[in-house]
C-alpha cells in the first residue's frame, strides 16, 4: 500500500445527500421553514409598541411581563393546559382500548370499525369543528358561560379527546404488533388470570407506546385551533384561539411574546419525547 | 417476507373483555363523532325557522345553492389553490426527502427532526409568523428590496443603469390578500406533511434497483425519472392525499394571509356559523368537503387494495 | 475458451477507512470462461464485484478490460452487466419492458429492440411471459428476467452476484446446469460471486479463493481440491483432516515430518504445497492433511498401510451412494471417512464404540502451510 498510487474515490451515483444541488434545495426549504419562526421569536424582544414593526428598536423583555399580566391571556393559557392534560389522559385510555380491541378480537363489521377509528384522523378539521359545534348546541352545551371553571371546559375537552384518541390508538397499536403472544400464554400457563396478564404483561410492554401516544395527544391538543374555535364559549377559549382574536384585533408585541412561550413549550415537549425515545431504544438493545 | 399472523380471539369467546375494550372506544366515536356528523347531515336538508332553530324539511335548496356562480367560483378557487400548493409541496418535498433518505444513518435522524420540528409548532403561530414576514413592509419585501438595490447597482456598474431594466424603483410585492400569499402560506404549513411519506417510501427503496438501472446503461437523470420516481410513487400519492385534504379545508391561511379577499370553502363555512347564521347551508358545504375527502380516500383505498392483491400473489 | 485475458486485475486494493476489503489482489479472467469468486462472507468478493461493475472505486491498483483502463468509466458506460443478488427486476415494468430497458436507454431503434428482446426472452425460456409483471412471476422466473435483461445487452463481461442463493435446493441444481449451458450458448465471460464451494466447483472453469481481502489461490476446481495452496483453501473447498507438524527433516526430495498422532511421515515432493520450501519453517506453521475419501476403516488391523490410527467407531451416516463413518480418537477431534455402504454395514455390525483402524497411504497426504499469508508468497 505504501508505494501504490492512490486513486481518488469517485462520488457514488446514488448518494443524493452529497449532491450540492439537492443539498441547496434542502437548505432553502429548511430556511423557509425556520425564518418566519425565528423572526417572530427575535421580534418578541423588540422594544416597539407595534408588533408588526419592521424596525429593531432595542432589546426588551417587557412584553413577556405584559403577556403574563394579561388576565385573559393567562386564563386562556390555563384553559389550554387543563384541556390538554385531561384530553391526554382520556385519549390514552380510550386509545389503548381501541388498539387492543382491533388487535385482539375478531368481530363482525371489523373493517367498518377500523374505518370509523381512522376517520377523525383524515377528515378536514373544519368538518369536525362544525359538526361538534352543532352537536353541543343541539344538546344545549354551547356557550354556557355560567358554569364554574373547570367544568365549563367540558365540551372543548370532549372535542379534543375525539380527535386525539384515534391518533393515540394508532401509535399504541403499532407498539402492540411487537408483543409476543407467547409471553401472554406463558403467563397464563404459570397461573395468571386474564386481568393479571393485562396488568402485569401487556401494559408494561405497551408503556413506550402509551408515552408516545400521550405526547402526541398533548401536542395535538395544544396545537388545535379550528375545533376549539367552533366549540368554545367566551370564557373557554384556549391560547391559540385567544391569540387569533388578538391578531384579528391588532398585531401587538404581546402576541409575539405569547407565541414564543408556546413555541418554547413545544420545544421542551420535543426534547422530552426524544430523550424518552432514545432511552427506550437503548433499553431494547 | 415472513408474516406472523396473530391468532385473533373471537368476540364470542371473551365477551366481557371484548365489551370492556369496545364500549368506551366505539361508544365515544359513535356519540361524539358519528352523531355530530349525523346532525350536519340532517341540517343540510333543513331550513332556518328562527335565529338558532333549524328544522329538517328535506329540502335540496342548500345543495342547489352550491351551484350558484358565487359559490362555484369559491369552490374553483379552493380547488386550484389547494392543488397548486400541494404540487409545490411535492416538488420541494421530493428532493428534501431524497436528501434525508440518502444521508448517513446518524445524520438522518437529525435532518428529519429539523424538518419535523416546525410541524409540531402550533399551526396558528406558524401562520401568524408568516403574517409578519409577508407584509408589504415585511421582512420578505425588505429582503427583495435589498436584492433589487444590489442588482440595480450592478446594472449601473456595467453601464446599463439608464435602461431602468428593473423599473424606476423597487415596488414591494403584495402577498397579503392575494392568492399567491395564500398558496405560499399553505405550502409553509403543509410542507412537512408532504416530506414524511415520500421520505418513508424512499427510505424503504432497495438501492439495487437504481444500480441495476445504471448498470444497464441509464444515466443519472434517466434512472431518476424512469426508476426512482416511479418506485417512490406510492409515497408521493400518500403525500398528495395528506397535503391536499387539509389544504382543501384550510381556514387560517386564507383568513389571516388572504385578508378576507381570497376566501376558500372553510372561510365561507365559518361565516355561516359565526355571522351569517345559516347553519343548513354551512352544513351542506361542510358535507361537500367531506364527500370530496371520502372520494379521494376511496380512490386511494382502491389503489392500495389492488397493490395488496398484487403483492399477495408473490 | 481461449487463453486470452479479458480482465486483468493488478494489485487492486480497496480500503474502507483503515479496513482493507481488498488487499493487493492480482489475477486475470480469461475470455469465454466461467470464473468464480469464492470465499466466506466479508472476504472481499462482493467488493471486487462492485469494483468491476463500477459502483465502487478501488483505492489503488489497476483494472483493465481488453487492455483498457476501466476505472475512470462510470457504471453505465461499461460493457459489463450484472445480475443482482435480489435480481432487482423493476417492479413497475413488465417483463418485456425490463428486458428492453437497457436497450432503450442506449437509444436503439424500436424495431431492433423488439427483435432482440424476443430473442433474449427465448434464450431464457420466457417467451410466453413478456406481458407479465414481475409480481406475477416465481423467484426463478424473475431471475431469468434479470438474466435476459443483461444478455440482451451483449456485454463483454456478465457478473452474477450469488445467483443461486435465493432459490430452493431443487431449483438450484437445475439452474446450475442451465447457467453453464447458457454460457456455452452465448459465449460471454461470466463472473460468479459465491460463498458456496460446491456451487463454484460445479459451475466454474476457474475459481479465485479469497479470504480477508487477500487472494489465496486461482485454479481450476480439480486443482483447487487436489492441490490446495494452504490449509484454509483445502478446508474451504471440502472436508479435510489435518495434523500439526512438530518436527521436520529432508530426505532427498521428500520431506519427513513428525506429528503427535501419526508419528513420522514421509511426504513426497509432489504433495508439498506451493510456497513451502524452507524446511525450518514447517514446525508450527504447517500441517499434513488427508481427505475423508482417502481414509479406509477396518475392524481388523490392516496389513500394509503406511499410516495407521487406532480409534473407536462413532456414528455412521448413510448418504445415498456411500456412507460417512466417524472414527472417535482419544485426544483430538474425530475423523470422518467415506466408506462403501457394504463396508459401513459390516462396521455397523461390530457395534458403536468398537475398536477400529483408520489407515491411508502417505501419497494421499498433503503438506500445507497453515496460512498462505504467513508462509510466504501465493502463486
Amino acid at each position: 500500500m505504501a508505494n501504490a498510487k492512490r486513486i481518488r474515490d469517485k462520488k457514488k451515483p446514488f448518494e443524493y445527500s452529497k449532491k450540492w444541488s439537492l443539498r441547496s434545495v434542502f437548505f432553502l426549504a429548511t430556511l423557509f421553514l425556520y425564518v418566519p419562526i425565528v423572526v417572530l421569536i427575535i421580534f418578541s424582544f423588540n422594544n416597539s409598541r407595534r408588533g408588526g414593526n419592521v424596525i429593531w428598536k432595542g432589546f426588551t423583555t417587557k412584553y413577556y411581563g405584559k403577556a403574563f399580566n394579561n388576565d385573559d391571556l393567562m386564563l386562556a393559557f390555563g384553559n389550554t393546559l387543563t384541556i390538554a392534560v385531561v384530553a391526554t389522559v382520556v385519549s390514552v385510555i380510550l386509545g389503548t382500548c381501541t388498539a387492543i380491541l382491533l388487535w385482539r378480537f375478531r368481530f363482525p363489521f371489523k373493517p367498518l370499525v377500523e374505518g370509523l377509528v381512522s376517520l377523525p384522523i383524515v377528515i378536514p378539521e373544519i368538518c369536525m369543528g362544525v359538526s361538534l359545534a352543532l352537536f353541543f348546541s343541539a344538546i344545549g352545551w354551547l356557550g354556557n358561560t355560567s358554569d364554574i371553571w373547570p367544568f365549563n371546559l367540558i365540551n372543548v375537552t370532549i372535542a379534543h379527546i375525539t380527535f386525539c384518541f384515534p391518533f393515540a390508538a394508532m401509535v399504541i397499536r403499532a407498539r402492540l404488533h411487537s408483543f409476543n403472544r407467547e409471553m401472554e400464554e406463558a403467563a397464563r400457563d404459570l397461573g395468571a388470570t386474564e386481568y393479571q396478564v393485562f396488568k402485569d404483561i401487556l401494559i408494561p410492554h405497551l408503556k413506550p407506546g402509551l408515552v408516545a401516544g400521550a405526547l402526541l395527544s398533548f401536542t395535538l391538543s395544544l396545537d388545535d385551533f379550528i375545533v376549539t374555535f367552533f366549540t368554545s364559549g367566551p370564557n373557554t377559549v384556549t391560547l391559540p384561539v385567544k391569540i387569533y382574536s388578538m391578531v384579528r384585533f391588532s398585531v401587538t408585541p404581546e402576541i409575539n411574546a405569547a407565541s414564543t412561550v408556546v413555541i418554547a413549550l413545544t420545544l421542551v415537549l420535543t426534547v422530552f419525547a426524544l430523550r424518552f425515545q432514545s432511552k427506550d431504544n437503548t433499553q431494547l438493545q | 417476507m415472513c408474516l406472523v399472523i396473530e391468532p385473533l380471539d373471537s368476540f364470542r369467546q371473551k365477551p366481557v373483555s371484548f365489551l370492556a375494550f369496545g364500549i368506551p372506544s366505539i361508544g365515544w366515536l359513535l356519540l361524539f363523532f358519528m352523531v355530530p356528523l349525523g346532525i350536519i347531515f340532517f341540517y343540510s336538508f333543513g331550513e332556518n325557522v328562527s335565529l338558532i332553530a333549524v328544522k329538517t324539511t328535506w329540502t335540496f335548496d342548500n345543495y342547489a345553492r352550491i351551484f350558484e356562480p358565487e359559490i362555484m367560483t369559491l369552490l374553483w378557487r379552493t380547488l386550484w389553490i389547494a392543488l397548486l400548493a400541494t404540487a409545490i409541496c411535492l416538488i420541494i418535498g421530493f428532493p428534501v426527502a431524497l436528501v434525508i433518505a440518502t444521508a448517513s444513518p446518524s445524520a438522518k435522524a437529525w435532518l428529519l427532526l429539523l424538518i419535523m420540528l416546525p410541524f409540531w409548532t402550533n399551526l396558528l403561530i406558524r401562520t401568524y409568523s408568516l403574517l409578519n414576514i409577508l407584509g408589504t413592509r415585511g421582512r420578505l419585501n425588505e429582503m427583495l428590496g435589498w436584492i433589487w438595490m444590489r442588482a440595480n447597482d450592478f446594472l449601473v456598474l456595467i453601464g446599463a443603469g439608464d435602461l431602468s431594466l428593473l423599473g424606476e424603483k423597487f415596488i414591494p410585492i403584495k402577498f397579503l390578500g392575494t392568492p399567491g400569499g395564500v398558496v405560499l402560506g399553505i405550502v409553509y404549513v403543509s410542507l412537512p406533511f408532504a416530506i414524511l411519506p415520500i421520505y418513508s417510501a424512499l427510505e424503504r427503496m432497495d438501492t439495487s434497483y437504481l444500480e441495476a438501472s445504471m448498470d444497464l446503461g441509464a444515466g443519472q437523470l434517466q434512472t431518476f425519472f424512469k426508476v426512482l420516481v416511479p418506485l417512490a410513487m406510492p409515497g408521493v400519492i400518500t403525500a398528495f392525499i395528506l397535503t391536499f385534504i387539509p389544504a382543501l379545508g384550510q381556514f387560517l391561511t386564507p383568513d389571516l394571509l388572504g385578508r378576507g379577499q381570497v376566501d376558500m370553502i372553510a372561510n365561507v363555512i365559518q361565516r355561516q356559523f359565526k355571522g351569517a347564521n345559516d347553519w343548513p347551508f354551512g352544513s351542506a358545504l361542510s358535507l361537500m368537503l367531506l364527500y370530496v375527502t371520502f372520494i379521494l380516500l376511496a380512490l386511494r383505498a382502491f389503489g392500495d387494495a389492488a397493490r395488496a392483491r398484487r403483492e399477495a400473489r408473490h | 475458451m481461449t487463453d486470452k485475458a479479458i480482465v486483468s486485475i493488478r494489485e487492486l486494493s480497496k480500503y474502507f477507512g483503515r479496513v482493507a476489503a481488498l488487499n493487493e489482489v492480482s489475477f486475470d479472467i480469461k475470455a469465454g470462461e466461467i470464473f468464480a469468486l469464492l470465499g466466506p462472507s466479508g472476504c472481499g468478493k462482493s467488493t471486487l464485484l462492485r469494483i468491476l461493475s463500477g459502483f465502487e472505486t478501488p483505492s489503488s491498483g489497476e483494472l483493465l478490460l481488453d487492455g483498457k483502463d476501466l476505472i475512470p468509466l462510470k457504471p453505465n458506460k461499461r460493457p459489463i452487466n450484472m445480475v443482482f443478488q435480489s435480481y432487482a427486476v423493476f417492479p413497475h415494468m413488465s417483463v418485456e419492458e425490463n428486458v428492453a430497458y437497457g436497450l432503450k436507454v442506449e437509444g436503439i431503434a424500436k424495431a431492433e429492440i423488439k427483435t432482440r428482446v424476443a430473442q433474449s426472452l427465448k434464450q431464457v425460456h420466457l417467451d410466453e411471459f413478456g406481458a407479465r409483471k414481475p409480481h406475477q412471476l416465481s423467484g426463478g422466473q424473475r431471475q431469468r428476467v434479470a438474466l435476459a435483461r443483461v444478455l440482451v445487452k451483449k456485454p463483454r463481461l456478465l457478473l452474477l452476484d450469488e445467483p443461486l442463493s435465493a432459490l430452493d435446493a431443487k431449483l438450484r441444481d437445475a439452474m446450475r446446469l442451465e447457467l453453464v449451458k447458457l454460457q456455452e450458448a452465448v459465449g460471454i465471460t461470466f463472473v460468479i460471486v459465491t460463498h458456496d464451494q460446491s456451487e463454484a466447483m460445479a459451475i466454474a472453469d476457474r475459481i479465485a479463493v479469497l479470504n480477508e481481502g487477500r487472494l489465496r489461490q486461482v485454479a481450476t476446481p480439480s486443482q483447487l481440491y487436489q492441490r490446495p495452496v494452504d490449509a484454509f483453501v483445502a478446508d474451504f473447498v471440502g472436508t479435510i483432516h489435518s495434523f500439526a507438524v512438530v518436527s521436520s527433516t529432508q530426505q532427498g526430495k521428500d520431506f519427513v515430518v513428525g506429528t503427535q498422532e501419526l508419528g513420522n511421515i514421509t511426504v513426497p515432493a509432489a504433495a508439498v504445497a506451493h510456497g513451502i520450501y524452507q524446511l525450518d519453517e514447517l514446525v508450527g506453521n504447517s500441517v499434513v492433511a488427508v481427505r475423508p475419501e482417502h481414509i479406509n476403516v477396518t475392524a481388523t488391523q490392516p496389513a500394509n498401510s503406511e499410516v495407521t490410527l487406532l480409534g473407536k467407531l462413532g456414528d455412521i451416516a448413510f448418504q445415498g451412494q456411500h456412507s460417512v463413518v466417524e472414527i472417535m480418537l482419544d485426544n483430538r477431534p474425530s475423523l470422518t471417512a467415506i466408506a462403501s455402504n457394504a463396508d459401513a454395514q459390516a462396521l455397523h455390525e461390530s457395534g458403536h464404540g468398537s475398536t477400529v483402524w483408520a489407515h491411508w497411504d502417505t501419497a494421499n497426504m498433503l503438506l500445507l502451510p497453515n496460512d498462505a499469508s504467513d508462509a510466504g508468497a501465493v502463486e
